[in-house]
């Protein structure tokens, strides 16, 4: 399955990477919000990993973009604790859901796999 | 597909279907009960009806729709007939089809509540109770959310809830839409019920629709949008801005010194708001007749169907607006009047040829508004009523003498027709059944504060004519005062108020008649008329035409005119059917409304039958009227009404040092130096919050009061529904209770036995009696049923120097049930009237009603006094009366009562 990490945290994008890849996933990047849509319209991925704080455009308003030209987008956030607000405006926007840093490999790849489907 | 297993995409879709589907359901009833039908758009209905039946899939629904169509579609065909058999086709059809939807309809107010419990490692659970609140809310539109959804952002905790609108979605789809959701521990329904109950519905309560429209008074973009609300809950509004007027009158009260123009400002300001408030929701109960009216055309198209008879009903007015609690009231005397117009109005089509007239029977019902009231005429062209021969029949019956019968006018007549029991005499064929239920009729009309009259031409027709209260809940007022009491008159029947200096009266004593131009009109002061014995000092005369009643009432003073709530008086209308209710003043008195036409007899009616006491309180009902009250901690709880006087303001106490810890001081009332008693120290309970109410009540010959903190409603309880205190509750306290009723309504109403908390604070001297007694009286028993052991005791203190011997009793039931069985019977009772299970007036009339006891004389000893208690207690054949507690009268009465010859021939 075709996933795209949005995280400008270059960490993070690796710890993600490799995770995803062990489980079977092919793996698309974005450094920021602005690349973050312009990639999901070139590759239409099916699940989208996205976090919050970013540069250029933050994750929430590129959840928004991305889900008002596709509503049928997947996208979870990933957020910080204590970023509540902020994941319910993201819901509102359109996320499907959302997972929390530093996250468990298990609460990752079952909300990837529930919302895949 | 049936209806119930569609699934809605949402709520409002339901809704949409189901309203279009009764209209049009509506529009092919209709046009089936016209000549000639309109065949087309009752074709255009069907046809609809058919299309959104099978959008749905609807199997049954699309087959009805399709064969009323199929039927009408043949329309303009040579040999195509709109026959009697395809109307009643029709509306069978009609009928099947509605019952479809009706088991659809129900209670759209229902809301399911489900409690969602997020694992406490959750890291935002705001955010996952949005996520439920999102995917329910896209399932069912409408979903709330608690806390509420926008609010969520900021939550965290481990429940929430979802308040889901009733639909057709299956609740396990509900529950697996949650069950998607991360960190959802549990998902429970805990469905509550709304916040308005809706109360039991009165058993003549037969419009379908329990809701009314109201118009949203929110602003914004929904402005125009109706939502339905319960009757119950509207009602609950006008209460409360009632109570809230209540409270400004009494802000303005406790402010009344203060010059301050702010706070004058404010005052002003509550009051306005208040007052546009109640006249909305006022507005918002009222409904066009119409949606009455419209159901008439039906049932008389089946009555007339059953009577073989040709019968059209014509309607007009169906726009006068009617308050909606009278409206329910209505329908069903309506129904019986023209149910009895169809069947022994209007003749037979055969007869009705012979007689010249058409051969369809006419009835016509028309509603209009003036002064102040809301008429209806209820008119047929049928047979009418044979004077002559009801003059035969009153003579017969005794009702009337020969001379009165002749005198009678049809006025005067027709008033006999509303005598209970008319419908089984005898038949007169003409009127045979004419009075069939009028009693039953009026009554209802009665409880709704309306009236009716009939007028009838021999041969022409009858016409009934109705009028009612556009509202009951509120109306301007004409206050007075008549000795104690403050009491009020509807403004629109008050004619004129005169001062009795300069009213020209030659004499106000008696009953005279004043000249007055034309007709002579009877005077009455109006403190006699309520209680002969009260002091007064008339100086002004009300004169009061109210329908066919009038007359010129004296009283003390006049106070002015005002708005005011008027509050129901449940059951007390028995013993006082001149009181149509109570209304609050802004000073925290009660005023009660006069219903004048019950008050003085109507003008001109001096044959109108004797009013029979009504049955509802009438002694030996065994039935009570309790003011309920609460106090600091919430619980209601009662006293007998009869034990009260009034209900004031809090008022100032004087305290005064060294008295029994429950005595609070003393108030002065009207002149009098009263008691005041805290109940709430008694209880044990936190002392009234500020500004409450005083109780002024008389019993045991004494007035005391006792403050309380709310004052609510007086409700009609039976004696059998008094129960024991439970132990639970009765153990705490150091006041003694005579028991508990758990009332439909109120939930439980705790009875404080008055009498006993009395004798704790001002302990009863015990003068024993002083005549000792010189014959033996000790082979003579006697028989005493008490509740309260204070009273026993004292009772017991009292004879023992009489040397009798006696049995105890705790209550009226166990008195009687040993009457049953005893041998021998005692030689007197002596019966206490406040008992739970059964009372002292119901045990007297008994005991005076069996064979067994017949003869054994009954003393009633009670602690009511007043003049309600005495009116009934003369209904009942006791041997004596006895307030207690007065050990010298007892003694002697019961002495004398044992030395009478018949019971020593007796025994």
């Amino acid at each position: 399955m075709k996933i795209l990490i949005a995280d400008d945290a270059a960490f993070m994008r690796m710890r993600l990477r490799k995770l995803l890849e062990e489980a079977g996933h092919t793996v698309l990047e974005a450094t920021n919000g602005e690349e973050a849509v312009a990639m999901y319209r070139e590759q239409n991925p099916a699940v989208v990993l996205m976090d919050i704080t970013m540069p250029e455009m933050d994750g929430v308003t590129a959840t928004r973009h991305i889900c008002q030209s596709d509503p049928k987008a997947r996208v979870i956030m990933v957020s910080a604790l204590g970023q509540q607000a902020m994941i319910v405006s993201a819901i509102q926007a359109g996320a499907k859901d959302f997972v929390v840093k530093p996250y468990e490999v298990d609460r990752v790849l079952g909300a990837i796999n529930k919302w895949a489907q | 597909m049936r209806f119930s297993e569609v699934q809605w995409d949402s709520e409002e879709e339901r809704l949409l279907f189901v309203e279009e589907a009764a209209e049009l359901l509506g529009t092919l009833e209709e046009g089936a009960l016209k000549t000639p039908p309109p065949m087309d758009a009752m074709f255009r209905a069907a046809h609809t009806l058919k299309g959104s039946g099978g959008m749905l899939g609807l199997t049954q629904w699309v087959d009805r729709a399709h064969r009323v169509e199929d039927a009408m579609d043949r329309r303009g065909h040579p040999n195509w007939e709109w026959t009697p058999e395809l109307q009643q086709f029709v509306l069978d059809t009609v009928d099947a089809m509605r019952a479809e939807l009706q088991g659809q309809n129900e209670d759209p107010g229902a809301t399911t509540v489900w409690e969602l419990r997020w694992d406490s490692t959750c890291a935002m659970p705001g955010v996952r109770a949005y996520q439920a609140w999102t995917a329910i809310n896209a399932l069912i539109p409408g979903t709330v959310s608690e806390p509420p959804e926008d609010a969520l952002a900021e939550w965290t905790g481990e429940v929430s809830r979802l308040v889901i609108p009733s639909s057709t979605v299956d609740p396990d789809v509900i529950l697996t839409t949650l069950q998607s959701i991360d960190d959802l521990q549990a998902v429970t329904r805990v469905d509550r019920p709304l916040q308005f109950t809706p109360a039991s519905l009165d058993a003549h309560e037969s419009l379908d629709t329990e809701e009314v429209e109201t118009r949203r008074m929110t602003a914004g973009e929904r402005r125009d949008a109706t939502i339905r609300i319960s009757a119950d809950s509207l009602e609950s509004i006008l209460e409360g801005l009632g109570e809230l007027l209540l409270d400004h009158g009494q802000l303005e009260h406790l402010w009344q010194q203060t010059i301050d123009p702010a706070v004058r400002n404010v005052l002003d300001h509550l009051r306005r708001r208040a007052l546009d408030l109640q006249d909305l929701t006022l507005r918002a109960r009222m409904l066009p007749l119409d949606t009455l009216f419209r159901q008439y055309p039906r049932a008389i198209h089946d009555i007339a169907r059953k009577l073989n008879k040709k019968i059209q009903l014509t309607t007009t007015g169906g726009e006068t607006e009617l308050d909606r609690v009278v409206m329910d009231r209505l329908h069903e005397p309506l129904l019986h009047l023209l149910r009895n117009a169809c069947d022994h109005g209007i003749e037979s089509p055969d007869q009705r040829r012979q007689l010249g007239k058409p051969e369809i029977g006419m009835i016509r019902l028309t509603a209009f508004t003036a002064q102040g009231h809301v008429h209806l005429r209820i008119e047929d062209d049928g047979a009418g009523i044979d004077w002559n021969k009801l003059r035969d029949k009153a003579v017969r019956q005794g009702w009337l003498t020969a001379d009165e019968a002749d005198r009678a006018t049809e006025d005067q007549l027709g008033e006999l027709l509303f005598r209970p029991g008319v419908s089984t005499a005898d038949k007169i064929t003409d009127i045979s059944g004419r009075g069939v239920g009028l009693d039953v009729v009026r009554a209802f009309l009665d409880e709704i504060h309306g009236g009716i009259h009939i007028e009838s031409q021999t041969g022409q027709g009858t016409t009934f004519h109705i009028e009612l209260p556009m509202t009951m809940a509120i109306m301007t007022a004409l206050l007075v005062e008549a000795g104690p009491w403050t009491l009020g008159f509807p403004i629109a029947n008050v004619e004129r108020i005169e001062d009795i200096a300069k009213s020209g009266l030659a004499s106000l004593l008696g009953q005279q008649a004043v000249p007055d131009g034309q007709a002579p009109l009877p005077v009455y002061s109006l403190a006699d008329v309520l209680a002969p014995e009260v002091d007064h000092h008339d100086r002004y005369i009300v004169r009061i035409k109210d329908g066919r009643t009038q007359a010129a009432l004296t009283v003390d003073g006049v106070l002015g005119q005002q708005e005011v709530v008027i509050k129901p008086v449940i059951g007390l209308t028995g013993l006082t059917p001149w009181l149509s209710g109570v209304a609050l003043l802004g000073d925290g008195r009660l005023a009660l409304m006069v219903d004048a036409r019950r008050l003085v007899p109507a003008t001109g009616s001096e044959i109108e039958a004797s009013q029979e006491p009504d049955p509802i309180l009438k002694a030996g009902s065994n039935q009570m009227e309790l003011l309920v009250f609460r106090l600091s901690d919430g619980q209601r709880y009662g006293i007998n009404v009869y034990k009260t006087r009034e209900v004031l303001p809090q008022a100032t106490v004087t305290r005064v040092p060294g008295q029994h810890q429950w005595l609070d001081g003393f108030m002065h009332v009207r002149g009098q130096t009263v008691p005041v008693v805290s109940l709430h120290r008694a209880l044990g309970l936190k002392e009234p919050f500020n500004q409450g109410f005083v109780l002024i009540t008389e019993f045991n010959q004494t007035v005391q009061a006792f403050p309380v903190d709310q004052v609510e409603r007086m409700v009609r309880v039976s004696w059998d529904q008094v129960k024991p205190l439970p132990a639970v509750l009765e153990a705490g306290n150091t006041l003694q209770f005579t028991g508990l009723i758990n009332h439909e309504e109120l939930g439980a109403i705790q009875l404080i036995d008055f009498e006993q908390l009395l004798a704790q604070v001002a302990p009863p001297e015990f003068p024993v009696a002083s005549e000792i007694s010189t014959e033996d009286l000790s082979h003579f028993l006697v028989w005493i049923a008490d509740d309260s052991k204070v009273a026993r005791q004292q009772i017991e203190k009292a004879l023992k120097p009489l040397g009798v011997r006696f049995k105890l009793f705790s209550d009226g039931q166990e008195l009687w049930e040993q009457v049953q069985v005893a041998d021998p019977l005692p030689h007197l009772f002596i019966v206490d009237v406040e008992m739970p299970r059964l009372d002292g007036y119901t045990l007297a009339a008994r005991l005076k009603n069996s064979a067994r006891s017949r003869g054994i004389p009954v003393v009633l000893h009670t602690s009511l006094s007043g003049h309600w208690h005495a009116d009934r207690a003369s209904q009942l054949q006791v041997d004596a009366v006895i307030t207690k507690f007065e050990p010298d009268v007892l003694a002697s009465t019961v002495r004398e009562l044992l030395s009478r010859p018949q019971l020593m021939a007796t025994w």
